[in-house]
């Protein structure tokens, strides 16, 4: 069975960011990621742009306002690939 | 042209700045400076404005310039987190707070720059006289650079306009920056380093900047690309970052400049192949001010050449001495730093990091001790380590803390470390542990702490796995089967670790449990669990990078297996074993 987009990227987070103490099904998928969530920082969204561009083929936004909503959470995230790439 | 003034090299209608907010000129610029001075209280002696940008670097650069014309030094806190700012709020010479952000305190800049002019009406006039260029500093402090991260709170360093200003005019002589040169500062303009190259060294040269800070790789991009931009200012992770992008993406570009935290060779080769760009590196801190640069670009290996008005020299010890016209007039020259180096004959020198234990991550420093004292401070907290490794792409290290007791709540003092520390700054792993393997001499080897975190000296994980290589299965005519397998042990095969302090031997229990039990598994799959060992002699060692023929053999009485292991000159090990048949149920099967 096709993993959900939402566990593939949970998979990845784990995996991009070398989150070693984190499972992937610790991580909520719609709660913030960055500090107040799981706590990820500012280096950490560029390595995640980085991994789900190599994984998914999809680019961030040019617009850094926009790239804030997207990273925001796992459902963000995913609702804007399926947007990109017509997957899932 | 004096080498401390700014906006001397621009005519009235150069453009200052570019971005999505809008061109600038550099009339535009005196202008709105003049209105920001105008609405400035008046300077008292050491007052200093705090100035706190989060979106426009050209309403920065305004404030800048009325706060110079009104008397004012400028105060850059640390960084962006609204503690930091009140606490530099709090101290006496700051006069004011200029920013552009929602703090609900004067001066909202943006709401002032807007209400003044560039908002569209021909009405209201503009009442006060643009200042008149080049603007000439006073002499003395005109800035003063919080750094955090070390010991104690914040550290203010002031600097004079020599310093400064004389700095900015020199990384722009050295890299040749002129007139029309377009700067995508894709760094903070409040740090030193986004302070220097994308607003001052653009001031005084002739050139201009993005308003905007952009982040992520596409929005780097845009900018550089809408802008058509030459140089683009950025740091390490954001190199990596851009690696996502499509080559020629950044084509319009001439130099890319680096600084903030050491640039891994991996992220340099990556960016310079797919953007066929040399990076140009730069050392410096903000007590330093810059030391050294170097290029960075396919195929060549270039070593740190010190900027001409920095002479450099190394103590005993390795560490580099510096002194230069951008050292901190406080501080001793010539200034010892905590860069270890190793000097060549032709002036270049080698970086080979720290001597102290503070260590960058992306881009900040940090205290391992600070970080280490304030774990300490928690409630509940025995005992802490806090130690740091190198990390992938462009983070530069991560940190680890080990905490007793076992039970601790990590959630509850990471919440706690954020009310101090940046999140990037914050231990990447948490362990909590009954006890920390502290020596009789209270020292705690880091060899040691690391293997808590199962990870060898070097940083890397342990490695569990052994090299296996092909297996050959034979019977004989009196009905022995057998089975051979050669494997190498790695150097760094985790059970080498820790039996013996100089000398790595796999120990016997290891070389059972690793190397005979996984043959027998694959030899004879009908067999269980040992029930008993027999005749076992360990005759020749097994240290590390081994290649081994391990052999396992059994006749008639299939619970009873032969081993041996053997090095390419002697038998390491031999012995029988008696195991369950686990195919039948009784346990008939040892005789």
């Amino acid at each position: 069975m096709q993993e959900s987009l939402e566990d593939q990227l949970k998979d990845l987070i784990v995996e991009a960011l070398a989150l070693e103490d984190v499972d992937p099904s610790e991580i909520s998928t719609e709660e913030a990621l960055f500090v107040e969530g799981l706590g990820l920082d500012s280096i950490d969204a560029l390595e995640l742009a980085l991994a789900i561009q190599e994984k998914f083929g999809v680019a961030t936004s040019p617009d850094d306002e926009r790239n804030r909503e997207l990273f925001y959470s796992v459902k963000t995230l995913a609702d804007f690939i399926r947007a990109e790439t017509d997957v899932g | 042209m004096s080498a401390f003034e700014l906006l001397g090299n621009h005519a009235p209608n150069a453009v200052v700045a570019f971005g999505g907010a809008g061109t600038k000129t550099a009339a535009d610029l005196l202008a709105d400076a003049a209105r920001i001075s105008n609405v400035l209280p008046p300077a008292y002696e050491n007052s200093h404005a705090l100035l706190f940008f989060e979106r426009d670097r050209y309403a920065m650069a305004a404030a800048l310039l009325g706060a110079f014309d009104r008397g004012h030094a400028v105060a850059l806190p640390p960084n962006l987190r609204r503690d930091s700012v009140w606490a530099v709020h709090s101290r006496p010479e700051t006069a004011i707070v200029v920013h552009d952000a929602d703090m609900g305190i004067p001066i909202n800049i943006s709401e002032l720059l807007e209400a003044g002019g560039a908002g569209g009406g021909s009405e209201p006039a503009r009442v006060t006289p643009p200042l008149v260029a080049p603007i000439v500093p006073n002499p003395g402090v005109i800035a003063t650079v919080f750094t955090s991260g070390t010991t104690g709170p914040m550290t203010p360093w002031r600097k004079t306009s020599a310093e400064l200003l004389g700095e900015a005019n020199a990384l722009g002589a050295a890299f040749k920056v002129k007139r029309g040169d377009k700067i995508v500062g894709a760094v903070a303009p409040g740090h030193i380093y986004g302070l220097l190259f994308t607003i001052l060294l653009p001031l005084m040269r002739g050139a201009a900047f993005s308003r905007e800070t952009p982040y992520h790789a596409e929005a780097v991009a845009r900018c550089v690309g809408e802008n058509q931009a030459n140089i683009l200012v950025t740091v390490p992770v954001q190199l990596r970052a851009l690696d996502a992008l499509q080559s020629g993406s950044l084509s319009c570009l001439s130099r890319v400049f680096s600084s903030t935290g050491p640039l891994p060779d991996s992220v340099a080769r990556a960016f310079s192949e797919r953007h066929t760009l040399p990076i140009t590196e730069i050392l410096g801190s903000t007590e330093t001010g810059g030391i050294a640069s170097r290029t960075r670009q396919v195929g060549r290996q270039e070593e740190w050449r010190p900027f001409a008005e920095v002479e450099i020299s190394v103590t005993d010890q390795g560490r580099l001495l510096v002194d230069s016209p951008f050292v901190h007039a406080d501080l001793p020259r010539p200034f010892e730093t905590a860069d270890l180096v190793e000097l060549h004959d032709d002036g270049s020198f080698t970086h080979l990091g720290r001597s102290d234990g503070i260590v960058k991550i992306g881009g900040r420093r940090v205290s391992l001790q600070e970080v280490e004292d304030c774990i300490r401070q928690q409630p509940g907290v025995e005992d802490a380590a806090v130690l740091a490794i190198p990390a992938d792409g462009g983070r530069g290290h991560q940190l680890l803390a080990a905490i007793v007791p076992a039970s601790h709540d990590v959630a509850e003092l990471k919440k706690a470390l954020l009310k101090k520390f940046e999140p990037t700054c914050l231990p990447r792993r948490f362990l909590c542990v009954d006890s920390l393997p502290t020596e009789m001499n209270g020292k705690m080897p880091r060899d040691r702490l690391l293997r808590l975190f199962g990870l060898q000296a070097n940083g890397r994980p342990m490695n569990w796995q052994l090299a296996w290589g092909e297996s050959t299965l034979s019977r004989g005519d009196d009905g022995t089967e057998s089975l051979e397998r050669s494997v190498r042990v790695p150097e760094d095969y985790a059970w080498f670790d820790g039996h013996f302090e100089e000398f790595a031997v796999l120990a016997g229990a290891a070389q059972l449990k690793e190397l005979i039990l996984p043959v027998i598994a694959r030899a004879f799959p009908d067999l269980g669990s040992v029930q008993a060992m027999r005749r076992i002699k360990f005759s020749g060692r097994i240290t590390p990078g081994n290649s081994l023929i391990v052999r396992v053999a059994r006749g008639q009485k299939k619970g009873r297996v032969e081993f041996e292991i053997r090095n390419r000159t002697e038998v390491c090990s031999r012995g029988i074993l008696i195991l369950t048949l686990a195919s039948s149920l009784g346990d008939e099967s040892a005789q």
